[in-house]
């Protein structure tokens, strides 16, 4: 049996025909070229259907011109042209065997074919103008300017532009974001209904979280209002890591510190098996979140299979966090530090020479305890040689994961790399000494609230 | 004549005979409402309009299918005191070319009916029978009135009739 769907055909071989890859805007020339060639038409009808489509073809002129004028440009006469293929392609859209494709074009006249194709693009861009409401109604909230842009404004156009008798193979709008999967060779409401509909899926994910796209964006990049980026994969991936480190979908929040146990995970899995275990959880993440349609399965597994190779390269790379977003959660957001006073130079050469003449290490620790105040004070008296050797266990003993969180901040060079810091000051080494002692949660505690902490 | 034509490429010298073949049929029935003013085309004749139009609209980038202008410029034209069963073919085939030209230089702003109604009066009545005379004064002055956005495209008739 011949099979035939919107825009991709699967014949047996006799009458197969390929249009996969092809511009979908000229199905009925492909389909045409296709049942000519392969002697499925006979010579009669082939010259009727050519004296038809030029008929045809000056009619759409004649209309064009409004009577005015016989001749007309030569780009208009293609634009018209373009806008016959696409209507009379998508009155074979429609049809589900190539078998009937064939029997439509000895039976019915090509003006015929072309008012059914009108028809039907009727009833669909009616169908679309719901489902554009419904989408509407589905926005999430975002300072991304290309969201807005398109969501807000951008589709609106094409409902009141779309002109279906000389352009139907135009799509009147302006949209600048991105879709995960956009097939961009699709023309006038093909290209539309795939836009809104793909718009739909992708927002069937996102409002599940809709409390927490702004974070994930601002943790994708800080200039996010700016870039051309896809939301749902954004909140997608981070999903899947939540459910790689076992943790529920309850949030899509990711510390910086499972990032790397999500690298632990996936970097030691072959590319096969990467894929699979990536699509097992990417189901999973849908099962959880109720979404069970075929459509948003397959839009999905699309997407997924589109990382597998960026994932490979992050893993690589080793910057898988360009992949899985630490952002900053709502409930645990910026940590927010009001340091102290410093202490004035004077004050603070007599609290290090103090600090000196102590015997006891508990004693200095007193005295620090007593007048430091500001975490900047604390690691110059930590680089003032007042401090010497296991001393320097005995003062971080005597902090808490703030002030050590403190710390690593006041060394650390890039506030997303808490790995990369100044190591050769005699304080630090024995610092990460200590923190190498702690057991791996006590450690990713504070490295997570040195990430989070913002000092004022 | 058609740079596009609304079939594959395999089939394209089939669709272009097809549709000179129309146009010819079109033109020698011209020759039913013509023949009262002694004016006829032969096959021959009407076949070289045909040429003349196709070589006319591709050095204007233009398309035209059927045999539209020319029935219409033979219908305007065949009861011009100008245009005798001597020079019928020739002139034809010259107001063919000015016409397509001209409906380029005027933005296809003027309707074919328009134009051909102004190059008739002007042909006739200013230009004596001169082509080059509609081609080079009338029709130049039409088209520079209509870009430069004139009121009335047809000024000049009174300029010259002064």
């Amino acid at each position: 049996m011949l099979q035939m769907n919107r825009g991709k055909m699967e014949l047996t071989k006799e009458k197969q025909i390929c249009i996969e890859g092809k511009h979908e805007g000229h199905l009925f020339e492909i389909v045409l070229s296709e049942v000519i060639e392969k002697g499925y038409l006979k010579e009669s009808d082939m010259e009727r259907i050519q004296i038809e489509m030029i008929q045809l073809w000056k009619q759409q002129i004649e209309a064009f011109n409004n009577g005015r004028s016989y001749s007309i440009t030569e780009a208009n006469a293609k634009r018209l042209l373009e806008s016959m293929y696409f209507t009379l392609g998508f009155r074979f859209q429609a049809l589900e065997d190539l078998d009937d494709s064939i029997t439509l074009l000895k039976e019915k006249s090509v003006g015929e074919l072309f008012e059914e194709g009108q028809s039907l693009i009727k009833q669909q861009f009616e169908r679309l103008k719901e489902r554009y409401e419904e989408l509407k109604l589905s926005l999430i909230e975002t300072d991304n300017i290309a969201y807005n842009d398109t969501y807000k404004q951008g589709l609106e156009p094409f409902f009141k532009n779309y002109k279906l008798e000389f352009e139907s193979q135009e799509c009147p709008s302006n949209i600048d974001y991105p879709l995960s999967n956009d097939k961009m060779e699709k023309v006038g409401i093909d290209y539309m209904t795939d836009y809104i509909e793909k718009s739909l899926l992708e927002h069937s994910l996102c409002l599940k979280f809709k409390e927490e796209i702004e974070a994930i964006l601002e943790g994708f990049h800080k200039g996010y209002r700016d870039l051309l980026v896809n939301i749902f994969e954004l909140v997608l991936m981070n999903a899947i890591g939540r459910l790689i480190l076992k943790k529920d979908l309850s949030s899509l929040y990711l510390q910086v510190s499972e990032i790397e146990e999500i690298e632990k995970v996936l970097e030691i899995l072959p590319t096969p098996l990467l894929n699979s275990r990536l699509m097992d959880i990417g189901m999973e993440v849908l099962n959880q979140l109720g979404l069970t349609s075929e459509k948003i399965k397959g839009y999905t597994a699309q997407t997924i299979r589109k990382y597998v190779p960026r994932i490979e390269l992050a893993l690589e790379d080793e910057m898988l966090e360009t992949i899985f977003i630490a952002q900053k959660q709502e409930k645990e957001a910026n940590i927010r530090y009001i340091a102290g006073k410093r202490l004035e130079d004077e004050a603070f050469k007599q609290l290090t020479e103090r600090i000196r003449e102590c015997d006891k290490v508990e004693d200095k620790i007193n005295w620090m305890r007593e007048k430091v105040g500001h975490i900047d004070d604390l690691r110059d008296v930590l680089e003032a040689d007042c401090i010497f050797d296991e001393e320097y266990q005995r003062v971080y003993q005597s902090l808490e994961d703030m002030e050590l969180a403190l710390l690593l901040n006041s060394v650390r060079i890039d506030k997303n790399d808490v790995t990369e810091i100044e190591v050769d000051r005699e304080w630090f080494k024995y610092l990460k000494k200590y923190l190498e002692q702690m057991t791996v949660e006590r450690q990713n505690a504070i490295k997570d609230i040195a990430y989070r902490t913002v000092q004022f | 004549m058609y740079t596009c034509l609304p079939f594959v490429s395999k089939n394209r010298f089939m669709a272009e005979s097809i549709l000179k073949e129309q146009a010819l049929l079109e033109i020698l029935k011209c020759n039913e409402e013509t023949q009262q003013y002694q004016l006829t085309l032969s096959k021959e004749e009407a076949t070289l309009l045909i040429d003349t139009r196709r070589d006319a609209l591709k050095a204007t980038d233009r398309i035209e299918i059927g045999g539209g202008t020319i029935n219409k410029l033979i219908e305007h034209f065949k009861d011009s005191p100008y245009i005798s069963q001597y020079n019928y073919a020739s002139t034809m085939s010259e107001l063919i070319e000015t016409f397509y030209y001209f409906k380029n230089e005027t933005l296809d702003e003027v309707s074919d009916d328009d134009l051909m109604d102004l190059m008739k009066e002007s042909f006739d009545q200013r230009c004596y029978g001169s082509i080059e005379l509609l081609q080079g004064r009338e029709m130049e002055q039409l088209a520079h009135n209509v870009r430069f956005g004139e009121r009335d495209i047809t000024s000049q008739k009174e300029d010259y009739d002064e």
